[in-house]
């Protein structure tokens, strides 16, 4: 899980942007040849791999004329530009081959253990903001204080730390001692049968359907490994609202706030945080990106049975169309949720609309 | 009216700190004294370089420090012995291996993975950001654009799709790890070329005829060097714990290579009665990527005193 | 000039501190004078403690700085010994300050109009809508032309003119009586800076307040105010009504003066601005 600024860097000399249209047209192409740079780094990842896929089908004592056959129809008799075109035409149609390990479609199986890893980010994301805003907001206001070295330490702390290793102590603390958390696992195998999930969004679902048990069941499942994930987002997030609000708390219209008689109250958690919040909402968009990426680690802790689980276990079956089927949807993931907090950037920031 | 020059003693704190250094060196080891002064005046950053230290000197001594054998272990007599065991400062492992003395030899793995990314992916980012930054025009787009496409990429799964591909193995690890790293150095070193492409001692050098070339390695490339030495040793962290990552989905270094991931991984099995195996090695790594941490922060609010608190 | 009258601020030397890294940093050291309802203007360069001055009046001193006097008070009330709460209650109500650049002054994610409404709300229990009305009424005092459109627009969206005049107009809503302008037009065009300070100079002379106009022009303060106060290196080294100015005695306030060049007068070389030692002692 390695955390980015630039993002954050180059949104902020994004305020001021030339024209609506240019910045549009710009947008555009960024993310047209970030669509195209992924499909073409999955490919190439593809042609790498020492195993030939072609074996893999037929088998190695296939007579020449059934392997020739077979190295046609997979197309690869094709120079690679075709291939690539070919590779790119299935992928933006929702072709990303069929998966060895489970024989579905991979774009299938990403949807079902898709929501599963979005669950457990949004709630790691929304722990790491209720809690990391504030912590930071608290950490500049006091700055040099014994609350702002917590601060500090907790974050370095969770910037420092081995995700799947805090994850087992947990494991172990929090399930084996205290019993406080249920076994590794989404829902307890009682309710697998009494409790079908509609969106895939299991407390969501639960809570539709008003089945209290089954709620109080998949807390017992995600409180771990969403609160593992909630540390990571908070490191990130109180550490940057800190740098955020340092840099407000020291601007003129702060001094002004001040003449006009403001309490310090309002002027922190209103005139500093409203302005901090501008780049800050590109640093909760950046985290739950990352925490998408490390459910990876996390998901193989918890037998957690979401795309990162999926990927690892791809991968130790060198199942390689799911492994970057799910690299190929996990990057377009991300180009979206960058779309999504730059026009909230935009909502927020009235610099950026332009009268 | 010049004020007479008194004659300081070389290398003397006030010949180090004089405004009017007689020397290309005096001014050079004065500026390091400055930012070593500002450094030190941080304790938690000289913990950090004491950590780093530490971590250097144990790779180094690793042969004479480590009690045991790292790789072969007493299977008969010594399998699983929790940590303070007579001999067995921190326990063994299921092979009757010396916790202490893998963790030990860890240590040089882990200085290779650092080392080595730093050394490919720093170099690329240099190089990609100062021709992008001081070239402009086409050359800069197209730069920029493939290193936008790879910080699109999620780093730790593009780093497993690449070892997926290349093949488990702590060479591929390290390459995987230094292709997903050099895109944000490329983005600094473009953003500190573009402050001084136009300032007035790169116009002067290009009216002496210097070349492109001389101009970018000569006198872009050592500006830029400040704010990238600070970022890469912020990122040794994630690096640390990306190649533990690997090494623990059984991707990094294989066994019986003493990596720290893959200890974690082997102490896995025995967590819930046998502890200290996987817990040991999790220790070593947060501590030398805290080591990291702090030292990257020290490096930057003492190169660079207006970023300082960020 | 106080006529017999508590005046409206009294400042005995008055010293403003600094704790740095090289030692304490005296940039205010033993400032005093009264003040009435007049104009009093506040001459220095840079660095001479002018600002710290005001901004120590105020109360917006850094927490980290320390404050003396032997007495500091406005309207009889003594303001270091006063309760948190009841200095901000002074602030923004009866005692306001203009800063110096708009670009920065004004909080860039609120509308105008809301900046203004919320000086108001803070100290006046008022409806949002007369609120509203009050702003608006504000905004046409400062002479905005078109006070519904500039109620609604960001800061960002006005010109540094028109962003001043809402800075006034938000500081001055409240209608308080001492009103403490930190250089409120050096960060404008020199167009503009005329029109502001007459709108300035009609809102004191009508509203009669008591007005600190802290610059580093002596001419302007000069023409602006009753009286002026020179600053150097954090003390006052003279004090004289503007119409003596011809006759100031100190050698600093005389440069100060010379630096301004007159049509006719040709000056070779250019003089520059004399600092002895001495008196910064």
């Amino acid at each position: 899980m390695t955390l980015t600024d630039t993002t954050v860097a180059t949104r902020r000399n994004r305020r001021r942007a030339s024209s609506f249209a240019a910045s549009v047209l710009r947008f555009a192409v960024t993310v047209v040849t970030t669509i195209f740079g992924l499909l073409l780094v999955t490919f190439f990842i593809g042609r790498v791999v020492p195993i030939d896929p072609v074996l893999a089908i037929v088998g190695d004592r296939a007579p020449a004329h059934l392997y020739e056959r077979t190295r046609i129809e997979l197309g690869l008799n094709l120079p690679l530009y075709q291939q690539f075109w070919i590779y790119s035409k299935q992928a933006l149609s929702g072709d990303l081959g069929t998966s060895v390990l489970t024989s579905n479609p991979v774009l299938e199986d990403i949807k079902r253990v898709f929501p599963a890893t979005m669950e457990l980010a949004t709630i790691g994301t929304l722990i790491g903001a209720i809690l990391g805003i504030p912590l930071g907001v608290l950490a500049a206001v006091k700055r040099g204080s014994v609350a702002d070295q917590i601060v500090r330490v907790i974050g370095l702390i969770g910037y420092s730390v081995p995700i799947f290793w805090l994850g087992l102590l947990a494991l172990v603390l929090f399930y084996a001692q205290l019993r406080w958390v249920a076994f590794p696992g989404r829902v307890d195998i009682v309710y697998e049968y009494s409790f079908s999930p509609q969106t895939g969004f299991y407390l969501l679902d639960a809570a539709m359907q008003g089945q209290w048990d089954v709620v109080g069941d998949l807390f017992r499942h995600i409180a771990l490994p969403g609160a593992l994930l909630g540390y990571f987002s908070l490191a990130y997030i109180s550490r940057m609202t800190r740098s955020f609000m340092l840099n407000e708390l020291s601007q003129e219209y702060i001094v002004a706030a001040r003449a006009k008689g403001l309490s310090e109250a309002r002027i922190i958690w209103f005139h500093a945080l409203r302005n901090a919040a501008v780049p800050l909402v590109t640093v909760i968009a950046l985290s739950y990106a990352n925490l998408l990426e490390g459910s990876v680690l996390t998901e193989t802790i918890f037998s957690w049975p979401g795309l990162g689980l999926y990927i690892t276990n791809s991968l130790q079956n060198a199942d390689m169309n799911a492994v970057l089927g799910g690299t190929l949807v996990i990057g377009s993931v991300f180009v979206g949720i960058n779309i999504f907090s730059d026009l909230l950037y935009r909502t927020l920031d009235p610099r950026t609309r332009s009268r | 009216m010049s004020i007479p020059e008194i004659a300081l003693k070389p290398y003397s704190r006030a010949w180090l700190l004089s405004d009017r250094p007689a020397s290309r060196q005096q001014a050079r080891l004065g500026r390091a004294y400055i930012i070593w002064r500002r450094f030190a005046e941080n304790r938690l950053a000289l913990v950090g370089l004491g950590i780093l230290i530490l971590l250097l000197v144990v790779a180094a001594l690793a042969d004479v420090l480590a009690p045991y054998d790292p790789v072969v272990g007493d299977l008969r007599n010594a399998r699983l012995l929790p940590p303070g065991t007579a001999g067995y400062l921190l326990g063994t492992d299921d092979q009757g291996r010396d916790i202490l003395s893998r963790l030990i030899y860890g240590s040089r793995l882990t200085l290779l993975v650092v080392v080595l990314v730093a050394i490919i992916a720093a170099p690329i980012g240099l190089i990609v950001g100062t021709a992008s930054g001081y070239a402009g025009g086409w050359l800069d787009a197209v730069l920029m654009r493939i290193t936008d496409i790879f910080l699109a990429f999620p780093k730790l799964v593009l780093a497993l799709a690449l070892v997926a591909a290349l093949g488990p193995g702590i060479e591929n690890a390290i390459l995987a790890i230094a292709v997903t790293s050099w895109p944000p150095y490329a983005r600094i070193a473009r953003a500190e070329t573009l402050t001084f492409r136009n300032s007035e001692f790169i116009a002067a050098v290009k009216l002496m005829g210097a070349s492109p070339l001389r101009i970018i390695i000569r006198h872009v490339m050592p500006l830029c060097l400040s704010s990238l030495i600070v970022r890469v040793t912020l990122d040794m962290a994630g690096i640390i714990l990306t190649a533990a990552g690997l090494g623990f989905l059984g991707l990094g270094a294989q066994p019986p290579l003493p990596e720290w991931g893959a200890m974690i991984a082997s102490g896995r099995r025995f967590i819930l009665d046998q502890w200290w195996v996987a817990a040991m090695p999790g220790v070593a790594i947060l501590v030398v990527s805290l080591g990291f941490n702090l030292l990257g922060d020290g490096l930057r609010d003492a190169l660079d005193p207006k970023e300082a608190g960020q | 000039m106080t006529n017999g009258q508590t005046p409206l601020l009294t400042v005995e030397d008055l010293r403003v501190t600094f704790p740095t890294r090289t030692g304490e940093v005296r940039a205010v050291r033993g400032v005093s004078f009264t003040l009435g309802k007049e104009r009093l203007g506040i001459v220095g360069e840079s660095g001479s403690g002018k600002s710290q001055t005001g901004r120590a009046i105020m109360g917006l001193t850094p927490a980290h700085a320390s404050i003396t006097a032997r007495k500091l008070a406005f309207s009889g009330r003594d303001l270091l010994s006063m309760r948190k709460a009841e200095r901000r209650a002074l602030r923004g109500k009866r005692i306001a300050m203009i800063l110096q650049d708009p670009k920065y002054s004004l909080n860039p994610v609120m509308t105008i109009g809301r900046q203004i409404v919320e000086t108001l709300k803070t100290h006046e229990d008022v409806s949002t809508s007369e609120a509203r009305t009050r702003a608006l009424s504000m905004l046409e005092a400062v002479q905005i032309r078109d006070p519904e459109r500039v109620f609604g627009l960001y800061p960002h969206e006005v010109s540094g003119g028109m962003g001043q005049r809402a800075m006034i107009a938000m500081m001055l809503v409240c209608g308080p009586e001492l009103l403490i302008a930190d250089e409120p037009t050096s960060a404008l065009d020199v167009t503009v800076q005329l029109e502001v300070l007459s709108i300035l100079d009609k809102l004191v002379a009508e509203r009669g307040m008591g007005l600190i106009l802290i610059s580093h022009d002596l001419r302007l303060v000069s023409s602006f105010c009753n009286r002026v106060i020179v600053m150097y290196a954090g003390k006052i080294v003279e004090e004289l009504p503007s119409a003596d100015l011809a006759h100031a005695q100190h050698p600093y306030t005389r440069g100060l003066l010379n630096c301004l060049p007159t049509i006719g007068s040709h000056r070779h070389p250019l003089p520059v601005l004399d600092r002895k030692p001495e008196w910064a002692l």
